[in-house]
């Protein structure tokens, strides 16, 4: 029973991948654009976790995502992007607790 | 400035401190509902800044309340805000309109005619068509009537072939293309002979096209036809005729008398300089503190106008002079007159020509007259085209 669920899921993405789609159109998972260390955009995130000026968390879709750098600002914060400026040291992906 | 940035500076935004524990879920919450924040910086462990739209800021009471976050207004940025300041300044508001109206005004008159594309013709005999015709700096802009500046000018100078009064905010361009002289026509019924210029005796001749109807050495009266462009053809019992073109280098003799005075006069300085101001508006000459009249007897004068658009001045300085009058010897005073006459015999004489001879001579008529005389004698070329008609043929 649960091999078929997983098989059902899998269709989707096997359609894209024989199209060549991006996946991220499709489902929503992050995009996340870099310039150097200085500047981060993410699309498709969820929620900001924690915000502090050395540590911003976010989750996205099955995943977490946690930034370590200094004098991290949000410059701009909308539903669907986020843009961090700064200087970023570690970008870090775990799985979301939930 | 950014687009974005101006856009937000018209509409006003407000810098804004969040203070609370929960400055997470605020910023999530104020994403969610599509509430823009930007240049969001944490600055102690329990406070957010950021900056947020006038518009947006009114629906954040709910979302602090139920985020138990507080809000706090640092700084209002914006043109509103800029605005309410300087509501209660009445006389910088009145100052700033009139500052607007002269501006504006300003905008509506002719503060300067320039002419473009003249060559031959001088842009003052242009500018002084035009203002005849209406176009004066200082009038309405808006009562420039392009097509009949263009029709009077175009016929009060025959020599334009084209004109346009182009209006270019508070400066007026004309633009103007001269007529090219039409070069004169050659009519298949026509042929020409060379001619003499001149009295003269032939010392060579060069025939490129026509027959020769003189001699080497031979002695010519001016208008004395050299060269005919009427060739006869015995076969056909008819003539040719072309265009006769020789080159005809002659001997010529010039004999020039002209009187001269022997009293030079020679101008010194005294040092004494004095300066008149004159200024212009929109075509009107103001003195200012003098009337227009030189204040010594004999004088040098310089003349300096300084102009932006109508507006300008004229600085004229005046420098005073004594005249010495002194008698020359007569060598002197002949070899200068002789220097004037051969000048003036240079433009006379056609181009390329050599001088061969000249001899100066000269009389004293009486103390302070005397005359010169220069003989000279050149090799010039004195060909001169002249049109003949085609006799009609009569059969």
């Amino acid at each position: 029973m649960k091999k078929r669920k997983t098989a059902k899921h899998n269709i989707p993405k096997k359609i894209a991948k024989t199209l060549d789609i991006p996946e991220d159109i499709l489902f929503d998972i992050p995009r996340i654009t870099m310039m150097s260390n200085r500047e981060l955009r993410i699309e498709n995130y969820k929620s900001i976790l924690e915000y502090e000026s050395d540590k911003i968390s976010l989750s996205a879709k099955e995943m977490m995502i946690e930034l370590h750098g200094a004098d991290l600002d949000i410059t701009i914060i909308t539903d669907e992007e986020i843009c961090i400026t700064g200087y970023i040291v570690s970008i870090e992906f775990s799985k979301l607790r939930s | 400035m950014s687009v974005p940035a101006l856009i937000s500076y018209f509409r006003g935004y407000l810098t804004i401190t969040v203070t609370g524990r929960f400055c997470e879920r605020f910023i999530n919450v104020c994403a969610n509902r599509k509430i823009l924040l930007w240049d969001i910086k944490k600055i102690s462990p329990y406070s957010v800044r950021c900056k947020i739209s006038v518009s947006a800021f009114k629906k954040l009471a709910t979302i602090a309340y139920h985020t138990g976050v507080t809000v706090h207004i640092n700084v209002k940025h914006g043109f509103p805000f800029f605005l309410r300041r300087y509501k209660k300044r009445k006389i910088a508001l009145f100052g700033v309109l009139i500052f607007l109206i002269a501006v504006i005004s300003a905008n509506q008159f002719v503060w300067d005619i320039e002419v473009r594309g003249n060559y031959k013709i001088p842009e003052d005999k242009i500018i002084s068509a035009l203002n005849e015709s209406g176009l004066k700096i200082g009038m309405p802009i808006s009562r420039i009537d392009q097509q009949e500046l263009k029709k009077d000018a175009l016929l009060s100078i025959p020599e334009l072939a084209w004109l346009w009064v182009e209006k270019k905010g508070s400066k007026v361009i004309v633009d103007v293309r001269e007529k090219i002289e039409v070069p004169e026509i050659f009519s298949p019924s026509d042929y020409c002979n060379i001619v003499a210029s001149k009295d003269a005796i032939i010392e060579n001749m060069t025939v490129k096209n026509g027959v020769p109807v003189v001699e080497k050495g031979e002695t010519v009266l001016a208008g004395t036809v050299l060269v005919t462009g009427k060739i006869p053809v015995p076969a056909k019992m008819l003539d040719r005729y072309v265009r006769a073109d020789a080159e005809i280098l002659a001997r010529v003799w010039y004999d020039r008398r002209e009187v001269f005075s022997k009293i030079s006069t020679t101008r010194h300085e005294t040092g004494n300089t004095k300066n008149h101001y004159t200024l212009h508006f929109f075509g009107k000459d103001i003195p200012l503190f003098h009337k227009n009249i030189s204040p010594y007897k004999e004088f040098d004068a310089t003349e300096k106008r300084y102009t932006l658009f109508g507006l300008g001045f004229t600085k004229k300085s005046y420098e005073e002079i004594t005249l010495h009058e002194e008698l020359l010897s007569d060598g002197s005073v002949a070899d200068f007159g002789a220097a004037q006459i051969m000048q003036k015999l240079e433009e006379e004489v056609a181009p390329n020509s050599t001088l061969k001879t000249s001899e100066v001579s000269y009389t004293v008529l009486n103390d302070s007259t005397i005359e010169v005389c220069v003989k000279a004698e050149y090799l010039e070329n004195i060909a001169l085209v002249q049109k003949e008609e085609v006799p009609k043929d009569l059969n």
